[in-house]
């Protein structure tokens, strides 16, 4: 769990689940539930078995199982996950590719 | 959206995280997995039991239960724990140590409130790898510019030769045919009279440096200031495509 006022400037890695509140400038990927709250940014890809983003990601998400993008979420990237749901008010640019086939 | 409980909220890396670069802003934060590079934090700084930060660490407090490979910078204090292990050196007004904690590095207490200027990068051979994995930070690879070998195959024998011919030719042209014979030179040498062929006013010098055939076109070389040294240095440099080497 990355809070509201942490930077970190590199990547982070974890097999368990992680929610992030601050911000990351490199990739995050997880093994498992990512969350990334409304105050979160990520400029760079994002990759995990659920995602939910309510903050804003500057990168390809990619999910094993699902991608959430929840009301107030910003995303500019390509989203790549068998189930995507846009909650309204969210906003998205980029590219879906629902279909998970190697 | 980000209140005051909000950025004061601790934050924890999980024990299955790890970190790959630095790690900065405020609140506090408990290390329970990996961190390979530098912790600055306007907070209290944990490393649980368990947890690895290889690079230094700068807060308000620092408490490590875990393991510790760079140096420790505190404005307040510095607690190393039983299992605590710390290798590198340690900044603060207060330090405590228990018993069964190991610490390496030197021990600087009871100064004043300012972190020392040494402590700017004290010690980041660990901020490397995530350089590395960042994307933007990959250009600065400089790839040194491709030179182009120097000339190795001499074009002396050649150009003299040609520019010889070409001499010969002109002196017969300027006879006005007397010697004779002066078709069969041109016919031996159909390359060198299309490019020369303009230039015929550049008779009165010796044309040797400049108007001779470039070895590998066939062209003429360019009509620069012509050299008047003795050897024809080639101005091009062969298998460049004509890059100049002198821009």
């Amino acid at each position: 769990m990355i809070g509201a006022g942490l930077t970190i400037d590199g990547n982070l890695k974890s097999d368990g689940s992680v929610r992030v509140d601050g911000s990351v400038l490199g990739r995050v990927d997880t093994q498992g539930a990512l969350e990334l709250g409304p105050t979160s940014s990520i400029s760079a890809d994002v990759s995990g078995q659920r995602v939910s983003v309510a903050g804003s990601v500057a990168g390809n998400v990619e999910a094993g199982e699902r991608v959430d993008l929840l009301a107030g979420a910003k995303l500019t990237g390509n989203v790549r996950a068998p189930r995507l749901t846009i909650a309204d008010g969210a906003s998205f640019r980029g590219k879906v590719d629902m279909e998970m086939g190697q | 959206m980000s209140d005051e409980r909000g950025a004061r909220m601790s934050s924890v890396l999980g024990s299955t995280a790890i970190v790959l670069g630095n790690v900065s802003g405020q609140g506090d934060l408990e290390i329970r997995g990996r961190v390979q590079g530098n912790v600055t934090l306007d907070g209290r700084v944990a490393v649980a039991t368990g947890g690895l930060v290889l690079g230094a660490i700068e807060g308000v407090h620092v408490t490590v239960l875990g393991t510790v490979r760079g140096d420790l910078i505190a404005r307040d204090g510095v607690t190393i724990g039983a299992s605590g292990e710390v290798e590198g050196n340690i900044v603060a007004p207060r330090v405590a140590i228990e018993a069964g904690a190991r610490v390496r590095g030197n021990l600087r207490t009871g100064e004043t409130n300012e972190k020392p200027k040494s402590a700017d990068k004290p010690r980041a051979p660990l901020a490397e790898p995530p350089a590395r994995t960042l994307e933007p930070r990959t250009a600065e690879q400089v790839v040194e510019p491709l030179r182009p070998a120097p000339t190795a195959v001499s074009t002396d024998p050649l150009t003299k030769d040609e520019g010889e011919q070409q001499r010969r030719k002109r002196r017969r042209r300027r006879g006005g045919g007397a010697g004779g014979g002066g078709d069969e030179a041109r016919s031996a040498s159909p390359r060198t009279e299309t490019p020369a062929g303009g230039r015929p006013a550049a008779v009165a010098q010796p044309p040797a440096p400049t108007a001779a055939p470039h070895p590998s076109t066939g062209r003429a070389a360019p009509t620069g200031p012509a050299p008047k040294g003795p050897p024809p240095i080639p101005t091009f440099v062969k298998g460049a495509h004509g890059h100049r080497r002198d821009n």
